[in-house]
C-alpha cells in the first residue's frame, strides 16, 4: 500500500471510531460521533459521505451487509500513525533539507564511474 | 593543496564574501543616516545631488536584500519548528555519542538544531549499515555538531536568499561535509568505513570522493585570500571611521560594491 494520506480533523475522527469498532455499519459510527457533546450532531448522510471518502482514500473497505454496508479499516491504527510519521519526516526533510540541516549525503548529480570505482575500492581496503 | 588547508581557505573565502557584502550595506546605511538623512527626507527640495541619488539606489537595493533575508528567516523558523516536532523513535548511543532515532522511508542521517545540534539517524539507516559504517556516519555527524554546522548553514541560507546568491548555500553545505568527513576519518583512523557507508547509502559529490582519496582540491591562492581579507579589514575600519568622522567624507558610493571583487574571485576559485 502506498503511504496513507494525512486526514482532515473530521475524517480523522470518523476513522478513529471505525478503528475502535473494527467492522461497523455507518449508523454505529454516527451514534459514536454524536455521543460527543462538544460539537453539534452530525447527519447520517454526512457520515456516509465521509466514509465513502475514506474508502476512496484506501483507508476503508466496504462490504454489502444485509441491511446496510459494513466498513472495515484497510490499515491498522498503529500502522497508519507510523507510516504517516515516516511520510512527515520525508516531507520535512524534502522541504527544509537545505535549510539548516547537515545531512550525511544530499541529492547529488550522478558520480562518474572512475570515482565510484575508486570509492568502492577505498571501502574494501 | 592538502584537503584541510583547501577547506579552510574556501571557507574563509565564503565568509569574506558574505561579510564584505554585509559591511558594504552597513557603510551605506551609516553614510545615509549620519550625513544625508535631511537631504533624503527633503523630497527633492533642493534637488538631490549625485551622491544622494547613489545613496537612494543603494538603499533601495538594501531594502530588497533585507526583505528577502527576512522571508528566509521566517522560513527557517518554521523549518526549525517542524524539525523539532518530528516524532522520535528512540535514543541510542553509538561510539559513546547520543543518537536520536527517527522514522522516514529513506535511510538517512543528519545533524539538526541551531542552538543544541543533535545527531539523528533513521531506522532504515540503522537497519542497513554495519556497526562500523554506522560509527563512521555518526562520527561524521558529530563533526557537524562540533562545528555547529546547522547554524552556519542557516546563516549561509539567509545570506544566500538575501543577496540572491544560491551558490553560497550549496558551497557552505559542501564545505561542511568535507570538514565533517575529515573529522570522521581522524576519529576512525582511516577513510575505509566512511567510504563503505557512502557506497551503501548514496553517491556523494565528486569532490567528497577526491577529498577522501587525498586528491588535491581547488582553492583560492594565498595572494587572493590575503587580498580578500585585507579588503574586509579596510571595510570594517571604514565603517568604524564613518561613525567617528567629524565631517562628510564624500564616499564614491557607486564604486563601493566593487570592493567585493577580491572576495568574489576567491569564491569562484573555490569551485
Amino acid at each position: 500500500m502506498p503511504i496513507p494520506p494525512a486526514l482532515p480533523p473530521f475524517e480523522r475522527e470518523v476513522m478513529e471510531r471505525v478503528w475502535e469498532r473494527g467492522s461497523t455499519p455507518a449508523r454505529a459510527v454516527l451514534d459514536d460521533v454524536n455521543a460527543d457533546p462538544s460539537h453539534a450532531p452530525r447527519a447520517y448522510t454526512t457520515i456516509l459521505t465521509i466514509l465513502r471518502r475514506l474508502e476512496v482514500k484506501g483507508l476503508l473497505t466496504r462490504e454489502r451487509g444485509v441491511r446496510s454496508d459494513i466498513y472495515t479499516p484497510a490499515i491498522g491504527r498503529d500502522a497508519y500513525l507510523r507510516e504517516r510519521a515516516d511520510a512527515e519526516v520525508d516531507d520535512v526533510i524534502a522541504a527544509y533539507g537545505e535549510h539548516a540541516l547537515a545531512q550525511f549525503v544530499r541529492h547529488a548529480e550522478g558520480l562518474d564511474p572512475e570515482r565510484r570505482e575508486a570509492l568502492r575500492r577505498l571501502a574494501e581496503e | 593543496m592538502t584537503g584541510t588547508q583547501a577547506v579552510r581557505r574556501r571557507e574563509a573565502a565564503l565568509t569574506a564574501l558574505v561579510t564584505t557584502a554585509v559591511l558594504v550595506m552597513v557603510v551605506v546605511a551609516v553614510d545615509a543616516v549620519r550625513w544625508h538623512l535631511p537631504a533624503l527626507l527633503a523630497g527633492g527640495h533642493p534637488p538631490p545631488d549625485a551622491h544622494a541619488l547613489a545613496l537612494l539606489v543603494l538603499l533601495a537595493v538594501q531594502v530588497v536584500v533585507v526583505w528577502r533575508a527576512g522571508r528566509s528567516l521566517l522560513r527557517l523558523r518554521s523549518a526549525q519548528r517542524r524539525l523539532r516536532r518530528l516524532p522520535e523513535r528512540g535514543r541510542r548511543t553509538v561510539a559513546g555519542r547520543p543518537v536520536t532515532v527517527v522514522g522516514g522511508t529513506e535511510p538517512r542521517a543528519y545533524c539538526a538544531g541551531l542552538v543544541r545540534p543533535r545527531v539523528c539517524v533513521s531506522e532504515s539507516a540503522l537497519a542497513r549499515l554495519s556497526p562500523e559504517e554506522l560509527r563512521a556516519v555518526v562520527e561524521h555527524e558529530a563533526g557537524h555538531v562540533r562545528r555547529h554546522d546547522p547554524l552556519r548553514l542557516a546563516v549561509a541560507q539567509v545570506a544566500a536568499d538575501g543577496f540572491g546568491l544560491p551558490r553560497v548555500t550549496t558551497r557552505q553545505a559542501a564545505l561542511a561535509d568535507l570538514a565533517a568527513d575529515a573529522a570522521a576519518v581522524s576519529a576512525l583512523g582511516s577513510p575505509r568505513a566512511l567510504a563503505a557507508a557512502l557506497v551503501r547509502l548514496r553517491d556523494p559529490t565528486p569532490e567528497r570522493v577526491d577529498h577522501l582519496l587525498g586528491r588535491p582540491l581547488p582553492a583560492p591562492s594565498r595572494a587572493l585570500s590575503a587580498c580578500a581579507a585585507g579588503v574586509l579589514a579596510a571595510l570594517a575600519l571604514l565603517a568604524g571611521a564613518l561613525l567617528l568622522l567629524p565631517s562628510d567624507p564624500a564616499l564614491p558610493l557607486l564604486l563601493l560594491p566593487a570592493v567585493a571583487v577580491p572576495a568574489l574571485l576567491a569564491f569562484r576559485a573555490s569551485a
